[in-house]
């Protein structure tokens, strides 16, 4: 009897231990970015490019402008790829085909960002003979695409079948129907699952690696090699200097910011959803 | 509807982000405002600056990427920048792998020091067996009595001596070695020289920097990096008996007088081991690495002017800005035979204008 | 009535080809984008493959010098991560599932499922620049205590820097933590509360019922779930380059400088400049690429029988 109840209690005690372990070490880590990095935060370093070597000051302003331009144009490239491929899964429920593209889809999803990477140069740099933001795009597009496809998926499944049935009953042909009715109802899961998604792929450092290349100078042209924030913080982080090292921090700091932001964003719009359905 | 109203915002960002991205090639399309390299991390600090007053100058970006040699070889092949940046020249069968000939010039001299990690940072004087010696880990000791004969007066610790090396194909791992399989023949043949080669011994750095992270952060340890990096991280660096027989601290003057040598027409030489008195015994050229016929992959003839512009001027006025740095400016000699290199670059197999 | 379509028939026949087309266009680009990489990543390491052949996967020399490559320390370096990883992390997983779906309040369970999702959520670089600058001196300390302690040359002759295996596994632990964790909470949370209540009621603890009816419950998922957390861990990148210490070499120790088979790309690709240097690295790239899509299956698999149950 007491046995059990003993063994009760204790793993009743390890259990909870571990939540306060995982809780311990997630504020740890963000106790160090938000300490590390808010020390060097100032005006200059949100507006200016990196100083020349060997000089102190300067910013991140060229990786916070690549990684939003980088990464709109990812989600641009892979959000009418994503989303047409989840529509077509999900029109064709059933079908072998379909079942192979959902199956792709998630293979996609499993390739590791440095098989990305490898592939964007063979396939991107090497074939157009430069390093460029795009072809950082494209490469994060692929890795876009897959949560874009399963997040429409799934929430078109979501639409009860009584509002599509009403719509065919009215004679509308079936690319209406999915449009009009199922895509403008799932439209608030779509975009949250947009943001997530972008949110994710914003933080990505591999594939830029071969692709980005990395830039000193604040670049808008999409042709040229360009920094990002993930690009930045890793060059940073490996240089022997405190003043870099500070400096990754920094921007750590502010990627962490962005992708809370997103983030926020994703959630806000799902709140507005379950709102709208209650 | 709400919906409507993000997706709408959505898209109205990516359109000013494309405007944006294509307003700056706009313009004048045939204008160069921008040049990419990449290559070498022995000379970045003072490409850093150089590239830095070029831009200040003329409006022209160059967007280097401090990758080491090996990596600036790579990138010249896969034909993916303006321009590669090596302290080794082509091996043969890098050469081959370019498929057309490729100039060699240089723009400044520098030195590979050997740095280290001891508490009372002593100045330590060095040659050539005793350096062999350490990295072939046959002297694996700070108190060894063979660094106590060259250091009387010296008390070192009983420490065991770490050898930092580099980890990529590195340039300055090329001059090094260069130097340790010319007055070593037992390095020679057990370990040879080359940007990469099988270390005895020793923990690997990415780059220039990291190996002088590395002795910074490695008590006990020594290793081999450029000049300006052992300043910048504060980290005593060791003078050498050179071949004249003294001892010689690295600085600007002792690697200059290195390159008081006779220079062959393409530039290609190793200047290790130069004979003087006051030079300093593993000081080297680095060099700009571009093909010869600029008409290649698409090329455009505003690109090769802009880069024989870029060339010209380091070889002139950028001079200015290597002694800052502490590099060497290039000999009058090797600067005329240099810019007759420049000179020779043809687009379509006539000069650029 | 009309024997003509009218103009706004027209234009939607028009608007419902294109959206077909759309659709199938995305579908079939999705298809070819996996069966092109295959064949990219085959074709663009034909130079290792004729070099070195099948014995490529088990050699265990990487000499960039010498041209002789061999994938073995590097797959030695993956497996060691992956599932040092997914060992120390599941214990902590699965308290932290029962804890959320057995124990805690909607109070308590809400903050703590958002913390979790925010550590998921952290990019892998971000996990790196902690790794390097916190974990690795902390495990920098360890390694020179325990050399001390257990009195073995060899073990602090072999690295006492703290970057190696032991640092990329404990951080590999803690990214996977969260995901193996949510994984694991969603299928606790599917368990039919009445199996849960008739246990109770047989006058259980609360403990026997999670291990006697909850645990053998979403055992297949739970598998799955741990499946998926080892495919995640494999293949990582970031993180683990910037802590695992770039060693070439077979690892002796935990306390080896080493490489996994992504670190050894992240580290050397963008200066390998012999083509059979260049092939070996994409080969290797390509042995990641199998070993996701492999693991990526088998999860399936023991997913799908653990929903059939």
């Amino acid at each position: 009897m007491t046995a059990r109840k003993l063994k009760n209690g204790v793993m009743g005690f390890l259990v909870a231990a571990s939540a306060m372990l995982l809780i311990a070490v997630l504020v740890v880590i963000m106790w160090h970015i938000f300490i590390s990095g808010v020390r060097y935060l100032n005006w200059d370093f949100f507006t200016k490019a990196p100083a020349p070597f060997g000089e102190n000051g300067g910013g991140v302003f060229n990786a916070i402008v690549g990684t939003f331009l980088i990464t709109l144009v990812a989600a641009a490239i892979g959000t009418p790829f994503g989303m047409f491929a989840g529509i077509y899964v999900a029109e064709h429920r059933g079908h072998r085909f379909a079942d192979i593209v959902r199956l792709c889809a998630d293979a996609l999803q499993g390739v590791p960002s440095i098989v990305i990477g490898i592939f964007g140069y063979t396939f991107l740099v090497v074939r157009f003979r430069s390093y460029s933001a795009l072809s950082a795009s494209v490469a994060l597009a692929f890795m876009f695409v897959p949560t874009t496809t399963r997040v429409t998926e799934e929430v078109l499944n979501l639409v009860p079948s009584g509002l599509q049935e009403a719509a065919y009953a009215l004679g509308a042909r079936r690319s209406s129907v999915v449009w009009n009715v199922s895509i403008k109802t799932a439209a608030a899961g779509i975009t949250s699952g947009l943001l997530t998604s972008m949110a994710r792929i914003a933080g990505e450092t591999a594939p830029l690696l071969f692709t980005a290349f990395g830039s000193r100078y604040i670049e808008w042209n999409m042709l040229r090699p360009m920094s990002a924030l993930p690009l930045q913080i890793y060059i940073y982080a490996s240089s022997p200097y405190p003043a870099l090292q500070q400096q990754a921090w920094s921007a750590a700091f502010v990627l962490v910011l962005l992708i809370l932001l997103l983030q926020y964003s994703a959630k806000h719009l799902i709140a507005r959803v379950l709102r709208v359905k209650a | 509807m709400k919906n409507k109203r993000h997706v709408s915002i959505l898209l109205t960002l990516l359109v000013i982000a494309l405007i944006l991205s294509g307003c700056s090639s706009q313009g004048q399309p045939s204008a160069i405002t921008s040049l990419a390299g990449a290559g070498a991390t022995f000379p970045y600090p003072l490409y850093s600056k150089m590239f830095d007053t070029y831009d200040g100058t003329t409006g022209v970006r160059v967007n280097y990427n401090s990758i080491g040699s090996g990596g600036g070889i790579k990138a010249l092949t896969d034909k993916t920048v303006d321009f590669g940046a090596s302290d080794a020249f082509l091996t043969d069968q890098e050469a081959v792998a370019m498929g057309a000939p490729v100039l060699h010039i240089p723009t400044c001299i520098g030195a590979v020091v050997l740095s280290y990690n001891l508490d009372s940072t002593p100045s330590l004087r060095l040659d050539s067996t005793l350096l062999a010696g350490i990295f072939l880990a046959k002297v694996v000791k700070w108190n060894d009595p063979a660094i106590s004969a060259l250091n009387p007066g010296l008390s070192l610790p009983d420490l065991a001596i770490t050898v930092v090396h580099r980890s990529d194909g590195s340039g300055t791992t090329s001059i090094f070695t260069g130097y340790l399989a010319a007055v070593s023949p037992s390095w020679k043949s057990t370990v040879g020289a080359g940007k990469s080669v099988s270390w005895p011994t020793g923990i690997g750095g990415k780059g220039n920097d990291g190996v002088a992270g590395m002795i910074s952060q490695t008590k006990g340890s020594i290793g081999y990096i450029e000049l300006v990096y052992a300043e910048q991280s504060g980290t005593p660096f060791a003078s050498l008996k050179n071949a004249s027989g003294t001892f010689v601290t690295p600085s600007l003057a002792s690697s200059a007088a290195a390159a008081a040598v006779s220079l062959p027409d393409d530039l290609r030489i190793v200047i290790v081991n130069s004979p003087g008195a006051d030079t300093y015994p593993i000081s080297a050229f680095t060099w700009i690495l571009v093909y010869k016929e600029q008409n290649y992959a698409g090329r455009t003839l505003g690109q090769a002017q802009a880069l024989k512009k870029l060339l010209t001027w380091m070889l002139a006025d950028g001079q200015s800005i290597n002694e800052g740095l502490s590099y060497a400016r290039l000999p009058a000699p090797a600067v005329t035979k240099a810019l007759a290199l420049v000179n020779s670059m043809t687009y379509g197999g006539t000069a650029i204008p | 009535m009309a024997a003509q379509p009218s103009r706004s028939d027209q234009r939607e026949l028009v608007r419902e080809r294109a959206f077909t087309a759309a659709g199938l266009t995305a579908a079939v680009a999705l298809v070819t984008t996996i069966v092109l990489f295959l064949l990219q990543l085959f074709v663009a390491s034909r130079t290792s493959q004729a070099a070195f052949g099948l014995p490529f996967l088990w050699r265990s020399e990487w000499n960039p010098v010498t041209e002789q490559f061999g994938a073995l320390p590097m797959v030695i370096g993956t497996l060691i991560t992956g599932f040092g990883a997914l060992l120390i992390s599941t214990p902590f997983a699965l308290g932290i599932a029962i804890f959320l779906a057995d124990y805690a309040g909607r109070k308590v369970a809400e903050p703590v499922k958002y913390l979790i999702g925010l550590l998921g959520g952290l990019p892998s670089v971000i996990f790196g620049l902690w790794g390097l600058f916190v974990l690795v001196p902390i495990v920098s300390r360890f390694e020179v205590w325990f050399g001390r302690l257990v009195g073995s040359q060899a073990l602090v002759a072999s690295g006492t820097t703290g970057v190696g295996l032991l640092a990329a596994i404990l951080l590999l632990a803690i990214m996977i933590l969260p995901f193996s964790a949510s994984l694991i909470l969603e299928s606790l949370l599917v368990v039919p509360t009445e199996l849960k209540e008739g246990a109770l009621a047989l006058g259980a603890t609360k403990w026997d019922t999670i291990q006697n009816v909850e645990l053998p419950y979403v055992r297949k998922s739970t598998v799955g779930a741990l499946v998926l957390s080892l495919g995640r861990a494999l293949g990582e990148t970031m993180a683990v380059t910037m802590v695992i210490g770039n060693g070439m070499r077979l690892p002796h120790s935990l306390f080896d400088p080493a490489n996994t088979l992504a670190s050894a790309i992240a580290n050397q690709f963008l200066e390998a400049t012999s083509p059979v240097y260049v092939g070996s690295l994409i080969q290797l790239s390509l042995i990641l690429f199998i070993i996701a899509i492999l693991i990526n299956i088998a999860a399936r698999v023991i997913l799908r029988r653990g929903v059939q149950q």
